[in-house]
């Protein structure tokens, strides 16, 4: 696959076609990867393909479109940020061409609990979901245990938005479903709902690592930061880091592919998937519609229907 | 806690004198009287002024410390804190915390011809140090001072310039960017028109203060004239909050705009990065 | 003061028996992070997680700080001090890391007057117990910029787990007090010699000493990495908000009509508009410039000014950056020969 992949790259870049390759490279450590900008043939070849690719390089976009044509690896999920971003004119069609990997699932890091991470020496695709390999020897580990727990209610057959497909799609075998999460959190009453909240976000530090990871979050001055009026405290007092969330999360519903880097990147460990994922199974319910599925989709929050339902008391 | 370095004194606006379009003098003195005594302050520091439930924001101490009883700072209109000064009426209130950072080594500049090189509100700190050399005339040599402004609506202090021509060997070399009906003056960019009068690096001193563009082009041609690192001396703005060398904002390498400055001389700036 | 011991049993017990003096603030585990807390069951100390996901700062400068109050009035304006507690505060689990850091940070908060005077309060109210690092990270590299784990600094103990008990040296004045409990026994040659091997093992596991005190003095300003690293930074703040060497702060008004407060809050250099002026001009337009800001300041600047490196080795970043920027690995390549 990264053979292939690699080759793909090479001649996309050595014919012109693309000035630049947004990919995964190997990491600092055997278990990790890092996002790489190939600009020339042999810098393709760095590119791999393997479960530690877990960021959704789509956040790069935005900022790199604008100097001329670009190709990037996305897993099947990765390519509804790309198909959001066209929706909503920030990427133009013709500029990007991406590059679909197959993709089973991908790397849970907590999944390694209990591993010496110093031994890890790779983390490849195999068997029931990973197989690690060691220095002490091999570990095998189910795809419960290994994959982000989006991979395990995964449903795509076909991305909505393929150029260059390398290798085929596996076939999908969901343990879960899309919804599940939120269904334990639906149980809760509204002040039961609060207190959850009011706990998860007294930890946010308000570094806006979610914000900077997500893919729909490309404003050039995003509402936190605007002087001229004040929306809410920079402070983290719990308004203020209320506001900040809460309103993030509305900006992004409709639009919010369930891509979890919000989350991943969270360093408090914030649920912050839970909220998106809550936010996307309303939308479903209320317009019919998910982000990313198809380009030609309207945005399902940036258009009405005189149908649309109206939940608002009489 | 009274050594909380983050609350300011109170002061009371006395006196707010419209500069240009954009700009207002404002004159405030502390209510303490303990410490209006007290205060003392040398020219170059600057001062954090707030307005209470906008915020706070950093000002060069434009007056000089040698006519007491009052600090002076002058405000261009361009982000909330400085609109909400302009709002201002006489006899509002404001936080002060002053005085903050280096000041000019006039003790150097004794004895020394004193070039003056300004553009716009870059005039403000270095007003403090002309009018304290005026107010220690013998102490230094002869005074001239290139002030240029892109209109002549964008020149301030103009109710001092007769001052400070009438000062003992003293010249003001006023100049603005483009012709204007009425100007008597130069018309020219403040760093050609200092080609134009050629100052003498011999026993001189040149102190420039303004846009960032000028301040580059200046230097430029003060170097061509012959004026060593050490002769020359700026004084930068950055962003800042403290004031005082604690929230990292306003570092140029290894030195804190705030603390090692804002007065640098050109043979330190040479040392830093270029990030300014 | 003679080495001593504590069974892992009476470390509730002890405690305790300080709980009404001071504040305990140890690491807890909850939703999968460890941070520093304030704990009243001690069955809740989490000393596995190397190190806490959190930083001390929290307790010393925190993420969000009344500094005064104001109010108007017929006369103009009134403002007030906030001051922090005087209530003393024990740090029990702290990393060496942890608390060589606050060196750093005393020194960049009293180089010049007037000192931080709310970070002083709560520091010299405060007394640090330190525990060794038997299990360091994957990401841990303290070992690499200073010696601070064999030979710790700003700590009054030093915990190091030798099985059932606790290895404790004594460093402090204050440090002898807390040891001055029926729960410490005088150490054995056996205890010293247990503590030995554990600290071994450790250090095995722990890179070498890089004398990366010179070699950042000669850090390349037009390094082609600095383009690189822009590329993929996401540009948040998790590096720096997770830095127990940081220290950089905002600082806001919070008004209300006819009163009002000012805060600080925790800031960053990486974020856009921490030097963007009023004007709009801003000196670090770019994330290259950021980049660049951040790694020149944990290093070289921090030698030129304190005579101190301003990072610590604790590995946070490495370890919660989503991207992966890997700052052993950048420094790595600007110390690297050129050519």
């Amino acid at each position: 696959m990264e053979k292939a992949l690699r080759q793909k790259a090479r001649e996309l870049l050595e014919s012109g076609s693309v000035r630049l390759v947004i990919g995964y490279e190997q990491g600092s450590v055997p278990f990790k990867c890092t996002p790489l900008f190939a600009e020339t043939p042999e810098e393709a070849e760095r590119l791999i393909w393997n479960p530690t690719c877990v960021n959704n390089l789509a956040v790069y976009l935005p900022q790199v479109i604008s100097q001329g044509k670009v190709a990037i690896v996305v897993k099947p999920c990765d390519v509804k940020s790309v198909v959001e971003l066209i929706k909503e004119h920030k990427v133009n069609r013709e500029d990007v061409v991406t590059i679909v990997v197959p993709c089973p699932g991908v790397l849970n890091l907590d999944g390694l609990n209990g591993l010496d991470l110093r031994d890890v020496k790779s983390v490849q695709w195999g068997g029931e979901g990973i197989i690690v390999e060691c220095s002490s020897g091999a570990v095998e580990l189910a795809r419960e245990r290994s994959f982000l727990s989006k991979c395990l209610s995964c449903t795509i057959g076909k991305a909505p938005l393929a150029d260059i497909e390398i290798g085929e799609s596996p076939i999908r075998n969901p343990l879960t479903d899309k919804h599940t999460c939120v269904a334990e959190y639906e149980k809760l009453s509204p002040a039961e709902r609060r207190m959850f909240w009011a706990r998860q976000f007294a930890k946010c530090v308000r570094c806006y690592a979610c914000r900077q990871a997500c893919p729909g979050c490309y404003c050039n001055e995003c509402f936190v930061d605007k002087k001229g009026q004040m929306w809410l405290l920079r402070a983290t007092d719990p308004a203020s880091n209320w506001f900040f969330h809460t309103s993030r999360m509305m900006h992004i519903a409709g639009r919010c592919v369930g891509c979890g880097e919000c989350e991943r990147a969270c360093p408090m460990g914030i649920p912050l998937t839970l909220l998106g994922t809550k936010l996307d199974k309303e939308v479903e319910e209320m317009f019919g519609g998910r982000a990313g599925e198809s380009p030609d989709a309207p945005p399902i929050l940036g258009c009405f229907e005189p149908t649309d339902p109206d939940p608002c008391p009489e | 806690m009274d050594k909380n370095p983050y609350v300011p004194q109170l002061a009371v606006v006395e006196k707010i004198i419209t500069e240009t379009w954009d700009t207002k003098t404002f004159r405030a003195v502390f209510k303490d009287e303990k410490f209006r005594e007290s205060f003392t302050y040398e020219p170059g520091q600057f001062q954090e002024v707030s307005v209470f439930g906008v915020g706070e924001a950093t000002f060069c101490l434009t007056s000089s410390p040698t006519r007491k009883g009052y600090v002076e700072f002058s405000v261009k209109r361009v982000g909330t804190v400085t609109c909400a000064l302009h709002d201002l009426d006489e006899g509002e209130t404001v936080g002060i915390r002053a005085p903050l950072g280096n000041h000019f080594p006039y003790e150097q500049f004794k004895g020394k011809d004193l070039w003056f090189i300004g553009g716009g509100i870059g005039m403000a700190p270095m007003r403090s140090l002309l009018n304290f050399c005026l107010d220690n005339r013998k102490d230094y040599g002869k005074i001239s001072i290139i002030y240029g402004a892109r209109t002549s609506g964008d020149l301030c202090f103009t109710y001092e310039f007769d001052e400070w021509r009438n000062s003992q060997n003293t010249e003001l070399f006023l100049t603005i960017d483009r012709p204007e009906d009425g100007w008597e003056y130069n018309v020219g960019m403040v760093p050609s028109y200092l080609m134009d009068l050629k100052p003498s690096p011999e026993n001189a001193v040149a102190i420039t203060c303004g846009p960032p563009i000028m301040i580059k082009y200046a230097l430029q041609n003060l170097k061509e004239l012959g004026f060593e690192d050490e002769q020359i001396w700026t004084t930068l703005e950055m962003k800042m909050k403290c004031g005082i060398g604690k929230c990292g904002r306003c570092n140029i390498g290894h030195l804190y705009v705030c603390t090692d400055g804002p007065v640098f001389s050109y043979a330190q700036l040479k040392e830093l990065p270029p990030e300014y | 003061m003679e080495p001593k011991v504590i069974a892992k049993t009476d470390i509730t017990q002890w405690l305790k028996s300080l709980a009404d003096r001071f504040e305990i603030i140890a690491p807890v585990r909850e939703d999968g992070v460890t941070l520093f807390r304030h704990v009243e069951d001690f069955a809740d100390i989490d000393l596995a997680t190397t190190p806490a996901t959190g930083t001390l700062r929290e307790h010393f400068t925190p993420k969000t700080e009344t500094l005064l109050e104001y109010e108007f009035s017929d006369s103009g304006a009134e403002v007030r001090s906030v001051d922090p507690g005087a209530k003393e505060m024990l740090i029990f689990g702290a990393r060496a890391c942890d608390a060589a850091a606050l060196r750093y940070v005393d020194a960049v908060y009293s180089m010049v007057e007037p000192r931080d005077e709310p970070y002083f309060i709560r520091r010299e109210n405060t007394a640090i117990v330190g525990v060794f690092c038997n299990e360091p990270a994957w990401s841990c590299f303290c070992t690499e910029v200073g010696d601070f784990l064999s030979s710790p600094i700003e700590m009054d103990l030093y915990l190091t787990d030798i099985g059932d008990k606790f290895f404790t040296e004594v460093f402090t004045v204050k440090g002898e007090e807390l040891v001055s409990h029926p729960q410490f026994q005088q150490a054995t040659e056996e205890d010293g010699q247990a503590a030995d091997t554990v600290r071994q093992k450790a250090l095995s596991r722990l890179p070498s000493h890089v004398d990366h005190a010179s070699a950042c003095l000669s850090y390349d300003w037009e390094h082609p990495l600095w383009k690189k690293l822009a590329q993929k930074c996401l540009g948040c703040g998790v590096c720096a908000f997770s830095c127990p060497t940081c220290h950089c702060f905002d600082i806001q008004e919070c008004p209300k009509v006819l009163r009002g407060s000012r805060y600080r809050c925790w800031d960053t250099c990486q974020f856009e508009q921490f030097t963007l002026m009023g004007a709009g001009h801003n000196p670090r337009s770019s994330k290259k410039e950021r980049t660049r800001q951040r790694v020149f300041h944990k290093f070289k600047y921090s030698m030129e000014r304190y005579n101190m490196l301003g990072c610590v080795g604790c590995g946070r970043c490495v370890a919660l950056c989503p991207v992966n920027m890997d700052i052993r690995q950048v420094i790595r390549e600007l110390e690297s020969k050129k050519g």
